[in-house]
């Protein structure tokens, strides 16, 4: 009895039939996405394992900060000896790009308790949110969303567990063998490889590939740019882009 | 050891900072609270904004080699660049991640060795 009580209020075992199907087919959906993901966690991890960080510093930052591009650019800034602060501002403006998606978040998601929705924001980066958006694009109003007991929430809870799961998996190995490992044998561009396989369905419609081909100018033009600004700049391009395509429908379809 | 480098403890300070810094961008509108709805039109204007993200990260990585900041230092000799195309043909033919791979890779590491 006690132990029904207990298991009755976890995660996953307290869920109904269809919310556990849910989570599982968002857990598949990120599997698809291994490779990109373990190889990019991996060259993270590496980097991290060369830096001035201990080991148990380099775990603690990979396991609670689960931000790659932001702990990549924190990296040279320890190394030189900014202080704390400077270090933090960075990080923020590295994870620029969250702020935006944090807004499909908060749409997709209002549903949930104000602390699920931050805890749920605080684990969706670039693939959860990507696999998520890709296959739901339409907001679903609340009644719909009761009414097939919140798939599409459980399914971002797969995404989640998937995308964290296997980058931390990634994160670690590298920084464990950082030591014996001289360079990262190619093993970034199997990552740039793998995320090519995951942009390329995207572009099935001529915005999506509109949008694709100004970021990609945006993003490579503006590379000089300190904080990933390139990045920001490529999404604020593909948002424009985006606006322009459903003002003018007939040119974009 | 660095006379400036960060002390343990301020490292300490800077992953829980971190930590903290991913949760407020991540959650950045979710502080919004329950009963504002987000207009359908700031929906559809974001919607290419995670596909231009990935497309941001990947393209410099295979346009531009490392340590390289701008568009005219390009080189085309590069394997990153034909591995890239390597890869996106085989991506394109086969709609499969392992020929994407292997091509891929094939191409970049004969340019890399043996060019």
């Amino acid at each position: 009895m006690a132990l029904h009580s207990l298991t009755s209020k976890m995660p996953y075992l307290a869920w109904s039939d269809q919310q556990k199907g849910a989570w599982r087919a968002g857990l598949k959906t990120m599997s698809r996405s291994t490779i990109a993901i373990f190889s990019w966690a991996v060259v993270t991890g590496l980097a991290m394992g060369k830096s001035p960080l201990s080991t148990e510093q380099a775990l603690a930052m990979s396991v609670f900060v689960f931000a790659g591009s932001a702990q990549l650019a924190a990296l040279p800034l320890i190394a030189a000896g900014f202080s704390v602060t400077t270090i933090l501002v960075t990080a923020f403006v590295v994870n620029l790009r969250f702020v935006i998606f944090s807004i499909g978040v908060q749409a997709h998601f209002s549903h949930l308790p104000a602390w699920r929705r931050a805890i749920l924001g605080y684990f969706t980066a670039d693939f959860g949110y990507l696999m998520y958006t890709s296959r739901f694009t339409e907001v679903q109003k609340i009644a719909e969303r009761k009414a097939d007991s919140y798939y599409r929430t459980y399914f971002m809870y797969g995404l989640a567990t998937g995308n964290w799961t296997i980058w931390q998996v990634g994160s670690i190995l590298g920084i464990l063998f950082a030591s014996q490992i001289p360079d990262s044998w190619g093993l970034e561009f199997a990552g740039t490889l793998a995320l090519i396989a995951v942009i390329v369905p995207m572009l099935d419609h001529s915005a999506a590939r509109w949008a694709a081909i100004v970021a990609a100018l945006v993003a490579v033009l503006s590379y000089g740019l300190p904080l990933k600004l390139n990045l920001t700049l490529a999404i604020l391009a593909a948002i424009i882009v985006g606006m322009l395509a459903d003002r003018a429908p007939k040119a974009m379809k | 050891m660095r006379p400036d480098a960060l002390s343990p403890s301020e490292i300490g300070l800077l992953i829980f900072g971190m930590a903290l810094v991913t949760l407020l961008t991540r959650a950045f509108f979710v502080f919004l609270g329950e009963r504002v709805r987000v207009p359908e039109i700031i929906i559809r204007a974001i919607r290419y904004a995670p596909l231009a993200a990935i497309v941001g990260i990947v393209m410099p990585e295979l346009l531009l080699p490392a340590g390289v900041s701008e568009i005219s230092q390009i080189n085309w000799q590069s394997p990153n660049i034909w591995g890239g195309v390597a890869g996106f043909l085989a991506y394109f033919w086969t709609r499969q991640m392992l020929p994407t791979l292997i091509l891929g890779m094939a191409v970049f590491s004969l340019i890399r060795y043996w060019l």
